[in-house]
């Protein structure tokens, strides 16, 4: 499509002529990200201050201009690609830190700072910002959270969006919206993490900061596997120590960073970690003595521990130096970023080696061993168009890999255009339509970002639904007759928080299994219609604990009433009877997924407007936590994303 | 030969230029560290988006003649300071990339009249050599104001307003027998600022015999905004002149980093002449910066006020293992006192070749001047004379209270 000279004049009044551009250069260098997509806007908007982003949207949407918001377009699935023409809005330029209170740990900041300028403002304070993507230096806070980005300290941290306090945030339509934590009510903010631009445009952010960690230890130990490796993380968690990162490397490419960046890595060894301890010293004296013998246990090789800054430097240069590495190999590299179980990874990993081996490419392996995110690094030549198909189908075939080992395709990339496809292998139909539902209600002119992360005509080649509980049928049997007979009813759990006297509920009562306690990975699964009581009873009895109190009401009731936020980033996988009778799925015993729309913050203190909660997937811990008081039970506080979610999630149900 | 090199010397190996270009993944760790983009952060300004426009162009998916103004700015945007392939995962070369491109385009990046009187330094030495007698002459009797109002000599303003005020003196030596080191005056140390020439040339003597190759171009200006072939010329013209000169291992001092980093490159203008090629590999492991014949501990510290910056400031950086030597002496020599540039700071370039950067030439030299002020820097170190002269002027103006000093100055 080509701009109209209305549209083109209208936004030259709001940012100035200069600040519009058409001319075929721009457009073509606008044309691409890190990926191997390319596709050229009709124009350029460069967007010189965050009060003229709402303007802009308005006369886009008046007009029906779809457009891209990009950063510094450091993208590894196309997500910055303007795939049906229409604007660029760049927003480089809103580069500002407009304000650092290290007395209530936070800062605001415009999208386009990039996050390395924060630290370094951070540093002399004594303080820094938590997420820490390979790609610091480059990539920006806005872009951040809309991919959800997250990195090595993600273990002990968490990603983005765990670190975002407050959003201001721009619909499709023009309408700002403030977005913050402390609302009653779902998790907007949860909503839009990972959103790719695709339902509005993030103008400002104000992010958790904490203070710098004083003492910090690394450690580089090899192993005679890749399993060894992985169990000795898993068993430092069950000892109840979460290393501030945790990074490995398998022996192919501990041996190409060592060949570069002379690191004074061991190549000898089948699997190498880097670990990092933070917390006083005496703190981190008891965690070395047991991770010396956890390390013992597993049959490590080599243990050197970093005694000066110096030291400490020169095992992370290895580790920093991968991507360089291998990009000085070949023209292309193509970064890969599926996520599985921890517990998992081992097997993944040796069938990864044997697909990039079947398709005769080059690659290696990196990941972060604490939350079963991999990166494999496929070397080839854009040029060779027989090389790019290979390296492009086994890059289909690992995210394929990781989705049938209970994992997702992408841990913190994002699926942009170019892994749209393997998310019909990783859902099934009504997870991508309530995906598309929330894309629809937010975006019903489809001008933000179109065409990304879902799959197009899904319906045909999505997975097929797998069977469900025969409670579950019976319940979704019930909601389709309420729903033909326009019958009026309520979703509750034990109505210990709603205490509503309707006849006509939809009650998660007879949901209380629990379906699994997993020590590998430290994750229990549960039927949402638990009671808090019994599962705290059955938690002690495996050793395990959890951040849920024990008071009245059941698990899904903690979880879909809103009163204890700090659960929600504790919850990786979520299954989900929707209003409408469909049957949701997403995520699993994942520490993270950037995959598609997160339905888990979608229905996190929902209060049962859009569906009932049926099972839940959430972190343990092998020591006591200290349990959040949960917040007074209150009405969810409107706003207008909200009014069109829950519109578009109950049209024509009598809800 | 051709006018342009072709085949490039990158730090991973000889490789074609449209290969080179390839090799960029457009991951953008560049931009950031991109005087041009800190100016302006839009992606026009990105190292990533000269290559990828360079790739465009040798691909034919770019029509040159359509898009000259955008294309013009975005190579112009470029300082060629190399702090990009320093960042860069796989080494790009993106100054190579952009003088190749220049030369593909055949664009003239200096004023005429400027290029045409650095020309003369190597077609007619001795009328160059006449022509800045009589431009300092009228400068002093305050003629040359006037030369700075015809059309097409606004440069001579600026050169005007950068020289140190008092009368400048050209610079002189006297070669000596047997001579253990060759002396290479930049042209800068040699006409503009012949102190540094001058206390150059006196340190070069306390330990060495020096010959001094006066009104000497080394090809640098040539390379950068004329063609190659006169560059290539010139180089072969200066290691002959080394063969022929006592033994064929005398070190050739430069006070120039720009210089430093040209020569160290030589060997790339004579890829395909296998002869040719050692010849120039043998010149430039031949080459020295004033730094390296410094005694252990240079005499002048005392000079410097403290808080001192270094501002490593000049063409091709990316190669410069020098600089980090230079940057670690500093460390040592100054201690706390050496201010630590953030990464971006460091990226900021002072002008050097300020005069020849078209119009974002203020932009960039009012970035090293917040550089200097954000620091709260009283000396800055520059590894250059046009750097010193420039970054003076614009302290001058701006932040007083700074003044530069070219590292030369710290011994004695």
């Amino acid at each position: 499509m080509k701009l109209s000279p209305q549209a083109t004049e209208k936004l030259k009044q709001i940012v100035g002529n200069s600040h519009v551009l058409t001319d075929e250069l721009s457009l073509s260098l606008y044309s691409y990200d890190c990926s191997l997509s390319r596709t050229r806007p009709d124009g350029v908007v460069l967007v010189q201050n965050t009060a003229q982003i709402a303007d802009i949207i308005r006369v886009l949407s008046d007009y029906h201009i779809p457009f891209v918001p990009r950063a510094s377009a450091t993208n590894h699935a196309g997500s910055c690609i303007a795939l049906k023409g229409g604007i660029i809005l760049n927003l480089t330029q809103l580069n500002h830190i407009l304000k650092i209170n290290t007395q209530e740990g936070f800062a605001i900041v415009e999208p386009g700072v990039i996050t390395a300028d924060l630290q370094d403002a951070l540093a002399p304070l004594g303080y820094f910002y938590a997420p820490d993507p390979a790609s610091t230096r480059a990539c920006t806070l806005g872009g951040n959270l809309a991919q959800n980005a997250s990195g090595a300290r993600c273990m002990k941290y968490g990603g983005t969006l765990d670190h975002v306090l407050a959003a201001d945030f721009v619909m499709s339509n023009g309408t700002q919206i403030h977005l913050s934590r402390t609302d009653s009510g779902p998790d907007l903010i949860g909503l839009i993490a990972g959103s790719e631009g695709t339902l509005g445009v993030l103008t400002q952010l104000t992010v958790k900061i904490l203070p710098v960690a004083k003492h910090i230890q690394t450690f580089l130990v090899t192993f005679p596997s890749l399993q060894s490796s992985v169990q000795t993380v898993s068993d430092l968690c069950a000892h109840g120590i979460i290393p501030r990162c945790v990074e490995a490397m398998d022996q192919t490419t501990t041996r190409a960073v060592e060949e570069f960046a002379h690191a004074g890595y061991p190549v000898n060894a089948e699997a190498l970690l880097i670990l990092e301890l933070d917390g006083t010293p005496a703190q981190i004296k008891k965690q070395q003595s047991i991770l010396t013998q956890i390390c013992l246990a597993h049959n490590a090789q080599k243990f050197i521990a970093a005694k000066t800054d110096e030291e400490r430097e020169n095992l992370w240069r290895g580790r920093r130096s991968a991507y360089a590495a291998m990009a000085r190999l070949s023209p292309n590299v193509m970064v890969g970023d599926g996520t599985v179980p921890r517990s998992e990874l081992p097997a993944t990993l040796e069938r990864v080696q044997q697909i990039i081996t079947q398709n005769n490419l080059r690659a290696s392996l990196l990941f972060h061993a604490g939350d079963g995110n991999f990166h494999p690094h496929i070397l080839f030549d854009q040029r060779n168009k027989l090389q790019t198909m290979h390296a492009t189908q086994a890059l289909n075939q690992i995210l394929k890999t990781c989705v049938d080992s209970q994992g997702t395709l992408s841990g913190e990339h994002g699926v942009g255009v170019e892994k749209r496809a393997v998310m019909s292998y990783q859902y099934d139909e009504s997870t991508l339509k309530a995906m598309q539902k929330i894309k629809h209600a937010l975006d019903p002119k489809n001008i933000a970002n179109p065409l990304k992360i879902l799959p197009c005509q899904f319906q045909e080649k999505s997975r097929q639904t797998s069977p469900f509980p025969a409670e579950i049928a019976i319940l979704q049997k019930q909601l389709k007759t309420w729903n033909k007979t326009d019958t009026a009813f309520e979703i509750l759990g034990s109505n210990s928080k709603l205490k509503t006297t309707t006849k006509t509920v939809l009650s998660s009562k007879v949901l209380s299994q629990i379906i699994e306690i997993d020590t590998a990975n430290y994750t229990v699964t549960a039927q949402a219609g638990i009671k808090l009581s019994d599962l705290a009873t059955a938690l002690k009895k495996a050793g395990v604990h959890s951040i849920l109190p024990t008071e009245k009401g059941t698990l899904g009731g903690v979880f879909a009433s809103g009163i204890l936020p700090e659960f929600y980033s504790q919850v990786t996988g979520l299954e989900a009877l929707l209003k409408d009778g469909s049957y949701v799925r997403y995520g699993g015993k994942l520490t993270k997924n950037a995959a598609g729309y997160p339905l888990i913050h979608l229905l996190a203190g929902s209060r049962g407007t859009l569906g009932l909660v049926t099972q839940l997937t959430f972190k343990v811990f092998a020591q006591a936590q200290k349990i959040p008081k949960p917040r007074t039970f209150t009405p969810a506080q409107g706003n207008e994303l909200w009014a069109r979610l829950i519109c578009a999630f109950t049209e024509g149900i009598h809800a | 030969m051709h006018n342009r090199l072709g085949t490039l010397h990158t730090p991973l190996g000889i490789r074609d230029l449209y290969d080179s270009v390839c090799f960029c993944n457009r991951c953008g760790m560049c931009a950031p560290v991109c005087p041009a983009y800190a100016a302006d952060p839009q992606e026009s300004n990105s190292p990533r988006a000269r290559n990828q426009a360079l790739r465009l162009l040798l691909e034919n998916k770019l029509k040159n003649n359509t898009i000259s103004k955008e294309l013009n700015q975005l190579i112009t945007s470029c300082t060629l300071c190399g702090r990009c392939t320093h960042v860069c995962p796989g080494q790009i070369p993106t100054a190579e990339h952009i003088l190749e491109l220049r030369r593909l385009l055949k664009l003239q990046l200096l004023p005429r009249s400027l290029f045409k009187l650095l020309r003369l330094r190597e077609t007619s030495p001795r009328l160059f050599y006449a022509i800045i007698r009589i431009g300092l002459l009228s400068r002093r009797i305050g003629l040359l104001r006037l030369t700075a109002c015809m059309p097409g000599f606004a440069w001579v303003k600026h050169l005007l307003q950068i020289l140190p005020t008092r009368s400048i003196k050209p610079f002189a030596a006297k070669d000596q027998k047997r001579p253990t080191l060759i002396y290479l005056p930049s042209l800068e140390a040699e006409f503009l600022f012949p102190d540094l020439a001058q206390h150059v040339y006196n340190s070069a003597l306390k330990k060495y015999r020096v010959i001094v190759w006066q009104n000497t171009t080394c090809g640098l200006f040539e390379y950068l905004y004329g063609d190659v072939r006169s560059a290539r010329k010139i180089l072969r013209r200066l290691i002959l002149q080394h063969q022929q000169t006592a033994n064929t291992q005398l070190p050739i001092l430069t006070d120039s980093i720009d210089v430093y980093h040209f020569l160290k490159r030589s060997a790339q203008l004579f890829h395909g002449f296998t002869a040719w090629e050692e010849k120039a590999l043998h010149f430039a492991q031949c080459v020295r910066f004033v730094t390296d014949i410094f005694p252990q501990k240079p005499s002048n510290l005392s000079a410097c006020k403290k808080p001192v910056l270094f501002m490593n400031s000049a063409v091709f950086t990316e190669d410069s293992a020098l600089q980090t030597k230079i940057e670690k002496k500093l460390q040592t020599l100054f201690k706390k006192n050496l201010v630590q540039c953030g990464y971006k700071d460091a990226c900021i370039a002072p002008a050097g070749y300020g005069f020849i950067k078209g119009s974002r030439e203020a932009v960039y030299n009012l970035q090293a001047v917040r550089t200097v002020a954000t620091h709260q820097a009283q000396t800055v170190i520059v590894l250059s004379g046009l750097a010193q002269l420039e970054l003076n002027f614009q302290l001058r103006q701006f932040y007083p209270t700074a003044h530069a000093q070219h590292i030369a100055n710290l011994n004695g």
